[in-house]
């Protein structure tokens, strides 16, 4: 089948753990690209984008990316910590914004977002 | 004057409350269900809205999968290496029942369904096939979710690019 050209995909591994914050949460990570699915990354690259985890104790679990680095990610708060996160879990993140809609799907006018799935 | 800008205040709050529910319970996913054949449609919904953690939600834990000759051994390894061509091609195709039978009994239950698939391939060609797929459902604290799954296809062309872009994939999680 055809792939979806408008989402994008940034497939990795948890590298190791980043810090944590002064209430002893953890919204960072450090990643290693795993898999076909992966692009060098630049500051902000993900920001906004969904991210899955595919493993471990967060499986099916999903947060926003708040940031990232060439080598790090840090997810928004508003989904709650990634405190079970684990080093060498994978993940997945993908173009898809808080609302389902792909982040690169053609405007189909002013104010409306494409339908996921249609 | 106070007491109904408090109210308006108020009214607003119930309101973006209200709204703020709204959305929550629109991406809120499934997380299994009742009825078999349900859990099935549920996933292939869930993949026609590219909605990667509600078709994860729908999986056991000790999920195997048997796509187009190729063997997924484990959930974490569906997830990570097809799941999202799966999602794609759901997004790019339409598959209507042709046929479904249900059996099973207790916690444990198949659904066995012929799918009619149209649509387009990476080149543009047209996709017009049948698809047999087989699901086994497993139920735990009282729901269903697929702990197997199976497609085949009549169209030995597309099977034989299924198990080339599989084999072309990245190698599986080492977990």
């Amino acid at each position: 089948m055809a792939p979806d050209p408008t989402i994008r995909r940034y497939t990795g591994a948890v590298a190791a753990l980043g810090r944590r914050d002064p209430e002893g949460k953890l919204y960072t990570f450090k990643l290693s690209p795993l898999g076909p699915r992966n692009f060098p990354l630049s500051r902000d690259d993900l920001r906004g984008w969904r991210m899955t985890i595919l493993s471990g104790r967060h499986f099916g679990e999903v947060y926003w990316v708040n940031g990232n680095t060439e080598s790090e990610v840090t997810v928004h708060r508003d989904n709650g910590p990634i405190d079970a996160l684990d080093v060498r879990d994978v993940f997945i993140i993908e173009s898809i914004d808080a609302n389902g809609a792909s982040m690169f799907a053609p405007k189909t006018g002013a104010g409306s977002a494409a339908s996921p799935g249609v | 004057m106070q007491s109904d800008r408090k109210t308006g205040r108020a009214g607003r709050a119930r309101a973006i409350v209200a709204i703020g529910l709204a959305m929550f319970a629109s991406l809120a996913w499934p997380q299994g269900q009742r009825i078999p054949a349900d859990a099935v449609d549920a996933f292939h919904q869930a993949l026609r809205n590219k909605d990667t953690a509600a078709a994860l939600s729908l999986l056991d834990r000790e999920l195997v999968v048997f796509e187009f000759g190729v063997v997924d051994p484990t959930a974490e390894v569906y997830a990570f290496q097809h799941l999202p061509f799966d999602i794609d091609a759901a997004a790019a195709s339409t598959w209507n029942i042709e046929n479904r039978r249900v059996g099973g009994e207790g916690d444990v239950r198949w659904v066995l369904t012929t799918y009619h698939v149209t649509g387009r391939r990476g080149d543009g060609s047209p996709v017009d096939l049948m698809t047999l797929e087989t699901m086994i459902l497993r139920r735990t604290s009282g729901l269903f979710r697929i702990v197997h799954m199976h497609w085949s296809t009549n169209d030995a062309q597309f099977q034989a690019a299924s198990q080339r872009g599989a084999r072309q994939a990245a190698a599986p999680p080492a977990k």
